[in-house]
C-alpha cells in the first residue's frame, strides 16, 4: 500500500525495519502485483492495463490472502507460546534457585504449610468418605429405600412381608429394578474357630440393581434363588483376605454357614458394602417363597430417570392392591427414601466431622498467615535485589510473576509434604475414629483421588494467598528507589510493619478461637469420663455370645449352657465372680415410650428411648451396681415375669414424691404393668450426657431360656485381659460350635459412648496447641525482625542511659500488646461461634469462665516467652557498634 | 507459464532457499530470480510461493523483515538463517542423489 501512511513513516524515519503490520499480508501481495505490473508496463502496456493483467496473473488474491493470514496467526500463537514457555522456564529456574538458596527458610515454610494443608487433607478424607463421595454403587442418587408408613406415623418402617414382595416383583412397573434383601447373621464353621458372621440374603437382582459386580467369579443368578438349588455365596473382600488369605482357589470352595455347605462363587470388590451401613461377610441368595422365606424383607429400588414422584405414585397404586385386607398394612402407604438421605448417620456425627473440618480450616489459615508473614519478612530482606532488578528494567508484572512462581513452587512442595502428613495422620487416628463413625462410613477413609485433588487445590490456593501480598508490596513502584538502597527510611517500612503486626494479631486471634474450642471440648470430655455410670468397671470384662439354634443345636444342652458357662468361668483361676445377663450395656432399647405409673396419667416428658437389660440375681454384686432399696431378683424359677428394678432417675420420674417399691407402672399403653421390687443407684450405661434417656430398666434374666445376644460379665482379681484366652477356651470346651462375638474390658465397652467427645477433644486440642505454637513463632519472628530493624534506635536509647531491663520490658510489652489484642479479638469471635458447640458440651457452658481464662492465660504466657527471646537479643546491642556502622 | 504442478514436491523449498543464498530478497524477487536462473523454465506460482515462504519462516529457516525495494516500495525481505543454510545443504544433497538416480534409470537401455 503506497498511501500516505508510508510517507508519514518515512518522514519520521520509522520506515526501515518496522514491526510486522497487521495488514502485512496485503502489502506483500500488493507489492508483488506492482512489481509484475512494472514488468508488463516495460513490455508496452499502459499502467492501468498492466496492473489489471498482473492482478489476473496472480490469481485469486483473496484466497491467497486468507491462507497467508491464517498461517501468520498460527505461527504468531506458536511464537507467543514459546516465549511464555521460556519465561516460565526462567521463572521456575529462578524460583528453584531461590528455594534452594534459602533452604532453611524454605524448609520452615514448607513444614508449616505442609502441616496445615496435611491436617486439612486428612480431615477432608474423613468428611469426603462419610458425607460427600457418592455411595459405592452405579448412579447411587437413583437408589431408594422402599418404606411402609402407617397413617399418622412420622417414621416409615423398611419391612415388607416376603409374599407381598414376591407379588410386587411380578407386577412391578414403578422401578427400574428392585432388590429385596434380608439382614441375617449366621454361624460360620470350618475356620480356626466358630464365628458369628453376617450372611446377608439378597435377591439375584443384586448386582444389576446396584451396578456393582464381583471382582472374581460370578454374581448371583435367578436359578440360585430357586428352592432346592445348590446353596451358593458371595464373599466380601476383607473376609476373603483375612480368612481365606486372598487365595484365588477360594472360588468353588465350600463354606459352612448355619450348618449348610455353601459354594463360594464370587468375591465382591474391596470397599463394597451392602447394605451401605453394615459390615457384611457373605451375600447369599434370598428366596421369597418356600420355607426359606421367613421374616420380613427390606427393599432397595432403582428409580429410572430421576422420576421419584412418578415412581412413588406407581408404587402406591401397586401397594394399595397388595396391601388390601392385610392386618397392619391395610391403610399403609409407601414412601421412598433416597439412600443418600441417611448419609453421616446422626446429627452428632455429622456435626463432629464438620466441626473438625472447621478446626483444621482454622489451622490452615494460621499456617497460611504465618507463611505469608515469613515471606513478607524475607521479601524485605531481598528488597535491594528486587530494586536493582526493577532499575535494570524488569517490569513490575515480571517481578510479581517471578515471586509468584517461587511461592507457588513452595506451596506445591508443601502440598506434597501435606499428602505424606495426611497419610501418616490418617493411620495415626485410625484407632481414635469412633465406632459410630466407622459404622456410618460407606467408603474406606484414605488419601485417594479426591483427597489428592483437594490437596492440590489447597496448595495452589495457599500459594496464591501467600504470594500475592509480598509480591504486590515489594514491587510497589514508589518503593523501587528505596529498594535499591537509596532511601533506607522510606515510609513503606511503617506500612509493612503494620501489615506484619496485623498478621500476628490475626494468628493469635485464630489460635485463641481454636484453643477455646479445644479447651471446652477437653473440659467437657473430662467431665464425661468422671461421670459415675453406676457400675464399677475396674477389672470387669464382658463376654458377648450369640445363642442360636445353630450354635446350640441340642435344646436340652442349650438350657443348661449358660449356667454351666457361668460355673466354668468362675472356675478360671483369677476370676472373682461372673454373672450372665441379657445384654450389656443394654440389649434392648424401647422406642415410642409413654411411661405411666398406675393410677396416674402418663408422666410426659419422656426420653426418646428406654434402655433395658435382663439381669441375674447376682448382677448387682458382680458389676458393683448399688441397690438403694428393695431386693435383687430371685432366681428365675422363683421370680414373677412382671417385676422390675428401676434406677433412681426413673423412680423419681414416675413417683416424684413417694416410695416406688411395690408399685406398678408400664412403658406405654398396651404394655403389661410391671411391679417395682428394687431401686438401683443411677445407671448410665448407654449415654453419659443423658441426652437420649437417662432411665434404665432391669428385668429378671432366665439363663435357661435365653436366646440371641447374651453377655457374661466377670470380674478378675487383676488384669482381666490376661484371662481372655482361658475364658474363650471355657466356651469352646463347653460348646464347640458356639461363636464368641467379642470379649472386652467393661471400661472399653462403656467408653464407646464417649468416643465422639474423645475423638473431638483429642484432635481439636492437638490442633489448638499447634496453632498456639505457630502464633508464637509468628510473634517471635516479627519482634526479632523489628529489633533488628530498630537496633540503631535501641542503641541510642542504651547509649543515653536506658537500662537492659527497660529495653527488655519495651520489647516484651510490645509482644504482649499484640497478643492481647489478638486474644481479645479471638475471644469475642470464639464466643460468637460458640453456638456450633451447643449440644456437644457436657456439664459446662460455652462461656465457661475457667476455660476461657485458661485459654487466655496460655496464649499470653506463650506470647511472653516468644517475646522474651528477641527482647534479650535487643539488650545485647552494643551502642558503639551501631554508631560505627552508620 | 510452466505450471506449478510441474514442480516436484519438496523442490520448491529447495529453490526458495537457494535463491536466498546471495542475500535478502522479497517475494517478487524470489519468483523472478528462480525464473531467471532457470532461464524461464521454472515459474513459481504465487499461490504456492507465499504459503511456502510463510511455512519456511515458521520453521525458522528464513526470517522476514520489512524494508524498501529498489523501486522505493515497501516490501518484505526474506533472509536465509543459519538453520536454513544447513537445511539447504541437506536438500541439495538429497536432490542430487534423487536426480542422479532418476537420470541413471533413464539412461539405462
Amino acid at each position: 500500500m503506497r498511501g500516505p501512511r508510508r510517507g508519514i513513516r518515512r518522514l519520521f524515519h520509522l520506515g526501515l525495519w518496522g514491526p510486522e503490520p497487521d495488514d502485512g499480508v496485503e502489502w506483500e501481495i500488493e507489492h508483488h502485483i506492482e512489481e509484475r505490473a512494472d514488468e508488463l508496463e516495460a513490455e508496452g502496456l499502459s499502467r492501468a492495463a498492466a496492473l489489471k493483467e498482473a492482478r489476473r496473473q496472480f490469481g485469486d488474491v483473496a484466497a491467497v490472502k486468507r491462507e497467508l493470514q491464517a498461517a501468520d496467526r498460527r505461527s504468531d500463537q506458536r511464537r507467543r507460546l514459546a516465549i511464555w514457555l521460556e519465561t516460565t522456564r526462567q521463572d521456575v529456574r529462578y524460583g528453584t534457585r531461590g528455594i534452594i538458596r534459602n533452604a532453611s527458610f524454605s524448609a520452615g515454610l514448607v513444614t508449616t504449610l505442609g502441616l496445615g494443608i496435611g491436617a486439612t487433607v486428612a480431615v477432608f478424607a474423613v468428611v469426603d468418605a462419610l458425607l460427600l463421595r457418592p455411595l459405592p454403587y452405579a448412579d447411587p442418587a437413583a437408589l431408594v429405600h422402599v418404606r411402609v408408613q402407617q397413617p399418622g406415623s412420622d417414621f416409615g418402617r423398611p419391612f415388607l412381608p416376603p409374599d407381598v414382595v414376591r407379588e410386587w416383583l411380578e407386577r412391578d412397573d414403578a422401578f427400574a429394578g428392585m432388590l429385596p434383601h434380608q439382614r441375617r447373621s449366621a454361624l460360620f464353621t470350618g475356620g480356626a474357630e466358630p464365628q458369628d458372621v453376617v450372611a446377608h440374603r439378597v435377591a439375584p437382582s443384586f448386582e444389576e440393581v446396584l451396578g456393582v459386580y464381583p471382582v472374581a467369579g460370578r454374581g448371583l443368578v435367578a436359578e440360585d434363588a430357586v428352592p432346592g438349588s445348590e446353596p451358593v455365596a458371595l464373599v466380601s473382600e476383607p473376609f476373603w483376605r483375612s480368612v481365606f488369605g486372598g487365595d484365588a482357589a477360594t472360588l468353588g470352595r465350600q463354606v459352612v454357614l448355619d450348618g449348610v455347605a455353601h459354594t463360594i462363587v464370587g468375591v465382591m470388590p474391596r470397599g463394597f458394602k451392602f447394605p451401605v451401613y453394615s459390615h457384611t461377610d457373605f451375600w447369599v441368595p434370598l428366596a421369597l417363597s418356600g420355607e426359606a422365606a421367613g421374616g420380613n424383607v427390606e427393599v432397595v429400588a432403582r428409580v429410572a430417570d430421576g422420576a421419584f414422584e412418578r415412581a412413588a405414585a406407581r408404587a402406591n397404586v401397586l401397594a394399595a392392591g397388595l396391601f388390601e385386607g392385610r392386618p397392619r398394612l391395610d391403610s399403609a402407604t409407601i414412601t421412598l427414601m433416597p439412600l443418600e438421605e441417611q448419609r453421616g448417620g446422626n446429627d452428632d456425627l455429622r456435626r463432629a466431622v464438620w466441626l473438625l473440618f472447621g478446626a483444621v480450616g482454622l489451622i490452615l489459615l494460621v499456617a497460611a498467615v504465618n507463611g505469608s508473614n515469613l515471606l513478607l519478612v524475607r521479601s524485605a530482606g531481598r528488597a535491594r535485589e528486587l530494586g536493582v532488578r526493577r532499575a535494570l528494567g524488569a517490569s513490575r508484572g515480571r517481578i510479581t510473576r517471578q515471586l509468584m512462581t517461587e511461592t507457588l513452587g513452595l506451596a506445591l512442595l508443601s502440598g506434597a509434604v501435606a499428602v505424606g502428613i495426611a497419610w501418616v495422620s490418617l493411620r495415626g487416628i485410625q484407632g481414635l475414629l469412633p465406632d459410630s463413625l466407622v459404622f456410618w462410613l460407606p467408603h474406606a477413609v484414605a488419601v485417594e483421588k479426591r483427597a489428592l485433588a483437594f490437596a492440590f487445590a489447597m496448595s495452589v490456593g495457599a500459594g496464591l494467598f501467600l504470594g500475592l501480598l509480598p509480591a504486590l508490596s515489594s514491587t510497589r513502584p514508589a518503593d523501587a528507589a528505596s529498594r535499591a538502597g537509596l532511601s533506607p527510611y522510606a515510609a513503606h517500612t511503617a506500612a509493612r510493619s503494620r501489615l506484619r503486626r496485623g498478621m500476628v494479631v490475626a494468628e493469635v486471634a485464630l489460635s485463641v478461637i481454636l484453643l477455646t474450642g479445644a479447651g471446652l471440648l477437653l473440659n467437657s470430655f473430662i467431665r464425661l469420663t468422671a461421670v459415675d455410670i453406676g457400675v464399677r468397671t475396674d477389672n470387669l470384662a464382658l463376654l458377648q455370645l450369640p445363642l442360636t439354634a445353630q450354635s446350640q443345636p441340642d435344646p436340652a444342652l442349650r438350657s443348661s449352657f449358660l449356667p454351666a458357662l457361668e460355673e466354668r468361668i468362675r472356675a478360671v483361676p483369677g476370676v472373682v465372680a461372673a454373672t450372665a445377663t441379657g445384654g450389656l450395656p443394654s440389649s434392648v432399647l424401647a422406642f415410642g415410650i409413654a411411661l405411666q405409673a398406675e393410677g396416674q396419667p402418663p408422666a410426659g416428658g419422656d426420653p426418646p428411648m428406654l434402655p433395658m437389660a435382663e439381669v441375674s440375681p447376682d448382677f448387682f454384686d458382680v458389676v458393683g451396681a448399688r441397690l438403694l432399696a428393695g431386693r435383687p431378683f430371685r432366681p428365675a424359677a422363683g421370680e414373677a415375669d412382671d417385676v422390675a428394678i428401676i434406677d433412681e432417675d426413673l423412680a423419681r420420674h414416675l413417683w416424684p414424691d413417694g416410695d416406688p417399691l411395690g408399685r406398678r407402672f408400664r412403658i406405654s399403653e398396651g404394655d403389661p404393668w410391671l411391679t417395682v421390687v428394687g431401686v438401683v443407684a443411677d445407671l448410665q450405661l448407654e449415654e453419659r450426657d443423658k441426652r437420649s434417656g437417662d432411665f434404665e430398666l432391669l428385668s429378671p434374666f432366665d439363663p435357661t431360656t435365653a436366646s440371641g445376644y447374651v453377655t457374661v460379665a466377670f470380674r478378675a482379681a487383676s488384669d482381666p485381659a490376661r484371662l481372655f484366652p482361658a475364658v474363650r477356651a471355657a466356651v469352646h470346651d463347653l460348646a464347640p460350635d458356639q461363636p464368641i462375638r467379642e470379649i472386652v474390658l467393661a471400661e472399653a465397652a462403656y467408653a464407646e459412648t464417649i468416643q465422639i467427645p474423645r475423638f473431638l477433644a483429642v484432635l481439636v486440642s492437638a490442633l489448638g496447641l499447634f496453632a498456639v505454637v505457630l502464633a508464637a513463632v509468628g510473634l517471635f519472628g516479627v519482634l526479632a525482625y523489628e529489633v533488628a530493624q530498630r537496633n540503631r534506635e535501641i542503641g541510642v536509647r542504651m547509649a543515653i542511659g536506658a537500662s537492659a531491663g527497660g529495653v527488655r520490658r519495651m520489647v516484651v510489652r510490645e509482644g504482649l500488646i499484640l497478643a492481647a489484642v489478638g486474644a481479645a479479638i479471638g475471644l469475642v469471635t470464639a464466643l460468637a461461634l460458640s453456638r456450633f458447640l451447643e449440644g456437644m458440651l457436657f456439664g459446662l457452658e460455652p462461656t465457661d469462665p475457667a476455660t476461657l481464662g485458661a485459654v487466655v492465660a496460655t496464649m499470653l504466657l506463650t506470647a511472653a516467652v516468644a517475646s522474651y527471646i528477641p527482647a534479650r537479643r535487643a539488650t545485647r546491642i552494643d551502642p558503639a557498634e551501631v554508631m560505627r556502622a552508620e | 507459464m510452466t505450471d506449478r504442478a510441474d514442480l516436484l514436491q519438496g523442490t520448491l523449498d529447495l529453490l526458495i532457499l537457494k535463491s536466498l543464498v546471495a542475500g535478502p530478497v522479497h517475494g517478487w524477487g524470489i519468483s523472478k530470480r528462480i525464473r531467471q536462473l532457470s532461464e524461464g523454465v521454472l515459474e513459481v506460482g504465487q499461490g504456492s510461493l507465499y504459503p511456502a515462504l510463510y511455512r519456511l519462516a515458521d520453521r525458522g529457516w528464513v526470517t522476514a523483515e520489512w524494508g524498501e525495494s529498489a523501486g522505493g516500495r515497501r516490501a518484505k525481505f526474506y533472509t536465509l538463517t543459519a538453520v536454513g543454510r544447513r537445511r539447504l545443504e541437506e536438500e541439495r544433497a538429497s536432490w542430487r542423489l534423487f536426480s542422479g538416480a532418476v537420470e541413471q534409470v533413464l539412461e539405462a537401455t
